[in-house]
């Protein structure tokens, strides 16, 4: 499956427990555009981790989550 | 305006000083609603200053009052339903009080002597109390004077107590305070679940006062999803490692997944032994954090414990029951995972409104239901719809409980001495749930009372007399007193819990496993007041067990899901059966599989039951060749089922003239008959059932249960019937029906049954509806269970914890090192001059006495004299008697074993009770096995031994 797939499906896993929706779509939507693979989408969002309150720490968390679980999938 | 403008300067000094600078919303509506001198019932999420919004206007006027007058004594009283909230409440409104100079005592039944003396030396302004400790001080001599100038009461969590006997009995307090204060007090409730705020206003007041209430308008948010994890093959794995399903497997991996994903998170379940079971799987499972359990059977040190090792995050993630639910400070949760349907809606806002307490923030709940279970999946979707349109169900207050009245009645006499009749009644019809008693029911109480000779009646007066004071203080707590057993762990010495007496009467037998605090024990000897354990590895054990503790699902709940059902089933396509589903915060994933097994379910051509709907079912092929079963498929909740069930069997029993055994859960009712029965005779009984006849016969069908004959022997403790300490031997048990028949015990104690434990409306309302055709029946008999059957007649709860294959090896490894290391004193019965205390482990294969090196060589207890001095008695040609004769034949048989088995008897003689006799006979038996196989007959051995030692002097 392609890389962006991956993170797609994650998203579409995720999406049901994350609380702010719209602003880890929009998020998504710019770190996609900016990575280059799959290993660059993980680091931003475990650098985000830092900087974000605790609801979004929370959101991006579950996130990896999911795309560890759609990763283990793969392979 | 800001609210806090209108507070009293000092206050405002103090509240700019800790950085209070704006009133949260419900703090802006209740603060000068309070200061106008309203009785108010405050209603708002936690985390929005509740406390504070009632505190600060009474903080203000109180400081007013003391201004303005030399008044002393208690002004304020605080009461909450749990001791440790008090102690959190303490800490959080001194930092209030304390620059005021308003002092704060909190009394309650942890209070030291020394504390409450120091209350009685220096009263405090405001007390912060519990409902039975009120009861304690409110005849108390001293505190009779302090609280005569109570000007405030503030209930906190008041639902808690509205729905049960301490709220009856809380009411009846508050107004014997009343007649002792000959003033209005203000009357403020506190709570953050209410669906019925105007009843619970009523309550908080009594009759004929007004009330206002202040509710936030805005509400928490929720953000609550619906998973069901599916298992992987990774989970499989597992799961015969952990002898459970692989779906638990997928769902408890789910909630480590998650837990690792927060910063701290509460797993909450439904029962205590639940609570165990799961934790003991995720401590299986996870190793890198830690996980703390929390329910009411652990010791209150364990509990307050894990509360305080949460709050410094030592713990990452507690498992808890309905234990952390109130308002006690657990620090920062950012996670609320509940485990399997919460099955009423105010328990899942209670719960994750635990989560992020901070106004405006989100609580964030994941409810983990089971992918086996579409019942446990659509109910936990309607329960989280309801909760995120703030649907809680209302509070059901309890009417005239004559017991609690029993008691009180008691409490003015306690408080007066003596009263009148008819100003005493009037004074009882003041209080919210006494409204509707009547002066005959009144006066028969009353009658009963003097029969008792807890009350003397002397024409319109009615006096206490020497018996009055002892029954009060005897029943000050409307709390169910279930005697409990202390669980101490053998190894440390260390009391690790408690377990009820009905769990110990049926599964306390030495031997057997059991859970408890997340961790897996064996019973190894049961006393009169204690239950002692070792620990072991094997987590395939047998479960604590707790009574009454399955949460009922309403009948509104029921009814969506029925409704739910039918919705699905009748779903043009999948794209709209999908789209329900997400309305009602299902995950993508188990949207997906609810479609796929409505799909399946259909393709059986079976009809789906619904709230329209009641399917009876007749399964030929049950599988029980003597047990014939019918199905009832009533989506109609957990009372309604068990008020219909225990109709139908009480006339089915009647007509086919066998006994019948019912189950009842929230979507069914499962008749049991060696007899057939045929289904159609049930639906026609169904049909000509008339709601007119339904509280007869719920009368008939309980009177002689279980059910009521445990709550009878209850109520007639509380009405001082029964002494608390009388042994109620089973003859007697069995006749409190009759005993009680016709009195105020039977009568509380069948309201009992019929308010808690059966709906008796709802299901007159179904009964109707069937009449009027609005419900549908349908009668039908597949060879096989439906999809919907097999979920009532294969519970569940059963694939969490698999006990097949059980693994003995762990406690068989443990007995050995126990036998290994046991003293035995070695007695050479030859020459009787060598003799040694060794342990089993030192003893070596072949010993000889060193003295004349013969093989005869007794093994005794370290601590028995008795065999040196008959065998000397022998040496010297005394007779004995019997009872010498007895141990000197026990000392040669010892002997003879140890000459002929060598080591091996030795241990078999460590065992506890095993004397000689019973060494040979499993020596004997096991002569060619390997030392496991011996080790099994040992711990055979003991637990006979134990299990029958009362009857035995020695072996």
């Amino acid at each position: 499956m392609p890389w962006k797939d991956v993170i797609l499906e994650a998203y579409t896993e995720a999406r049901p427990y994350i609380v702010n929706v719209k602003w880890f779509k929009e998020l998504l939507n710019k770190i996609l555009n900016e990575a280059k693979n799959l290993n660059d989408v993980i680091k931003t969002v475990q650098n985000l981790l830092e900087s974000e309150d605790v609801v979004k720490q929370t959101d991006l968390k579950i996130f990896l989550m999911f795309l560890e679980k759609v990763m283990k999938g793969q392979r | 305006m800001n609210s806090f403008d209108l507070l009293d300067q000092q206050i405002k000094n103090v509240l700019e000083k800790l950085n209070f600078r704006k009133p949260t919303e419900i703090q802006q509506i209740a603060i000068p609603l309070i200061l106008e001198g309203h009785n108010v019932i405050i209603i708002s999420p936690t985390g929005t200053g509740k406390t504070e919004a009632a505190l600060l206007p009474v903080l203000s006027m109180l400081l007013r009052l003391k201004k303005s007058s030399h008044v002393n004594g208690i002004l304020v009283l605080y009461i909450t339903p749990l001791r440790a909230l008090n102690r959190d409440l303490l800490h959080r409104i001194s930092q209030l009080c304390d620059p005021l100079g308003i002092k704060i005592y909190v009394r309650h039944g942890d209070t030291s002597r020394k504390e409450r003396t120091q209350q009685i030396r220096d009263p405090p302004d405001i007390l912060i109390t519990t409902p039975e400790t009120l009861q304690a001080i409110l005849p108390g001599l001293y505190f009779r004077y302090f609280l005569r100038n109570v000007r405030w009461v503030i209930i906190d969590e008041i639902h808690e107590l509205a729905e049960d006997k301490r709220g009856s009995q809380l009411s009846l307090a508050l107004e014997r305070l009343q007649l002792l204060t000959s003033h209005d007090f203000q009357r403020i409730g506190l709570s953050a679940t209410i669906g019925n705020p105007e009843e619970i206003g009523k309550f908080l007041v009594g009759v004929s006062r007004p009330f206002k209430v202040a509710v936030s308008s805005t509400g928490r948010r929720y953000h609550i999803v619906v998973d069901a994890p599916q298992p992987s093959s990774e989970d499989s794995e597992i799961a015969e490692h952990l002898y459970v399903s692989p779906e638990a497997v997928a769902r408890i991996r789910r909630i480590i997944e998650l837990m690792r994903s927060s910063t701290s998170c509460i797993t909450f379940v439904n029962t205590r032994e639940m609570a165990e079971i799961l934790t003991s799987r995720i401590k299986a499972l996870e190793g890198k954090f830690e996980v703390g359990i929390h329910h009411s059977s652990l010791d209150k040190e364990v509990r307050v414990d894990a509360e305080h090792q949460f709050k410094d995050k030592k713990i990452k993630m507690l498992v808890s029951t309905s234990s952390l639910e109130m308002g006690i400070d657990i620090g920062h949760v950012d996670l609320v995972i509940q485990y399997m349907s919460p099955r009423q809606v105010t328990r899942l806002i209670q719960r994750v409104g635990r989560s992020l307490h901070k106004e405006g923030m989100p609580a964030r709940g994941v409810i983990i239901t089971a992918i086996e279970n579409l019942d446990d999946i659509l109910e936990a979707a309607v329960i989280a719809k309801l909760a995120i349109m703030g649907k809680i169900e209302p509070i059901k207050i309890p009417e005239k409980p004559l017991d609690v009245l029993a008691h009180q009645i008691v409490g003015f006499l306690l408080d007066f001495k003596s009263m009148d009749l008819q100003n005493l009644y009037n004074a009882i019809i003041k209080a919210y749930p006494y409204r509707n008693l009547s002066k005959e029911e009144f006066l028969s109480v009353m009658r009963f009372l003097e029969g008792l000779g807890l009350v003397k009646i002397r024409g319109s007066q009615v006096q206490r007399t020497r018996r009055t004071w002892q029954y009060y203080y005897e029943n000050l707590s409307m709390i169910p007193d279930t005697r409990k057993y202390d669980v101490i762990d053998t190894t440390s010495g260390r009391k690790i819990g408690t377990l009820d007496e009905e769990f110990v009467a049926e599964y306390g037998i030495p031997g057997r496993s059991i859970i408890m605090r997340g961790s897996s024990w064996k019973i190894e000897d049961i006393s009169e007041n204690c239950v002692y354990v070792c620990p072991i590895k094997d987590i395939s054990a047998a479960v604590p067990s707790w009574i009454g503790e399955e949460i009922p699902v309403p009948f509104d709940v029921a009814v969506r899901v029925g409704a739910l059902r039918r919705l699905l089933a009748d779903a043009k396509n999948p794209m709209d059966a999908k789209k329900l589903l997400r309305s009602l915060m299902l995950s993508e994933k188990t949207a997906d599989l609810v479609i796929e097994k409505i799909n399946n379910i259909r393709k059986a051509e079976l009809p789906i039951p619904s709230e329209k709907l009641i399917v009876i079912e007749c399964p030929t092929n049950y599988g029980d060749e003597n047990a014939y079963v019918i199905v009832i498929h009533s989506c109609f909740g957990s009372l309604v089922n068990e008020a219909l069930g225990r109709i139908l069997a009480a006339l089915l029993s009647v007509r086919y003239n066998t006994s019948i055994m019912l189950s009842t859960d929230p979507y069914r009712v499962v008749l049991k008959s060696t007899r057939k029965i045929n289904p159609h005779h049930v639906a026609e009984m169904l049909q000509e059932l008339k709601p007119d006849h339904v509280p007869h016969l719920i009368k008939i069908s309980v009177k002689n249960s279980g059910m009521l004959i445990w709550r009878l022997l209850h109520v007639a403790r509380r009405f001082g019937a029964i002494s608390r300490n009388a042994e109620i031997t089973p003859g007697v048990y069995e006749k409190l029906p009759e005993i009680y028949s016709g009195t105020p015990v039977y009568e509380e104690a069948l309201r009992e049954v019929t308010s808690q434990k059966l709906d008796v409306t709802n299901l007159c309302k179904i009964l109707h509806f069937l009449r009027d055709g609005k419900i549908g029946i349908e009668v039908i008999t597949p060879q096989e269970p439906s999809f919907f059957a097999k979920l009532a007649l294969e519970p569940l709860f059963l694939r969490d914890y698999v006990s097949t294959g059980k693994p003995i090896a762990e406690i068989i490894e443990y007995v050995k090192k126990r036998l290994l290391n046991e003293r035995l004193k070695v007695l050479c019965i030859n020459c009787l001059k060598w003799e040694i205390e060794t342990s089993v482990s030192a003893i070596p294969e072949n010993m000889k006495c060193p003295v004349c090196g013969s093989v005869l060589l007794a093994m005794t207890s370290v601590y028995d004299d008795e065999t040196r001095r008959v065998l000397m008695k022998v040496k010297r040609g005394e007779e004995l008697s019997d009872k010498e004769l007895k141990t000197f034949r026990s000392a040669q048989l010892s002997a003879s074993l140890f000459a002929e088995y060598g080591k091996r008897a030795a241990i078999v003689m460590a065992g506890r009770g095993i004397g000689p006799k019973t060494a040979a006979h499993i020596l004997s038996m096991c002569h060619n096995c390997d030392i496991d196989e011996l080790i099994k007959e040992v711990i055979n051995a003991e637990r006979t031994f134990l299990r029958t030692r009362r009857f035995w002097s020695n072996d």
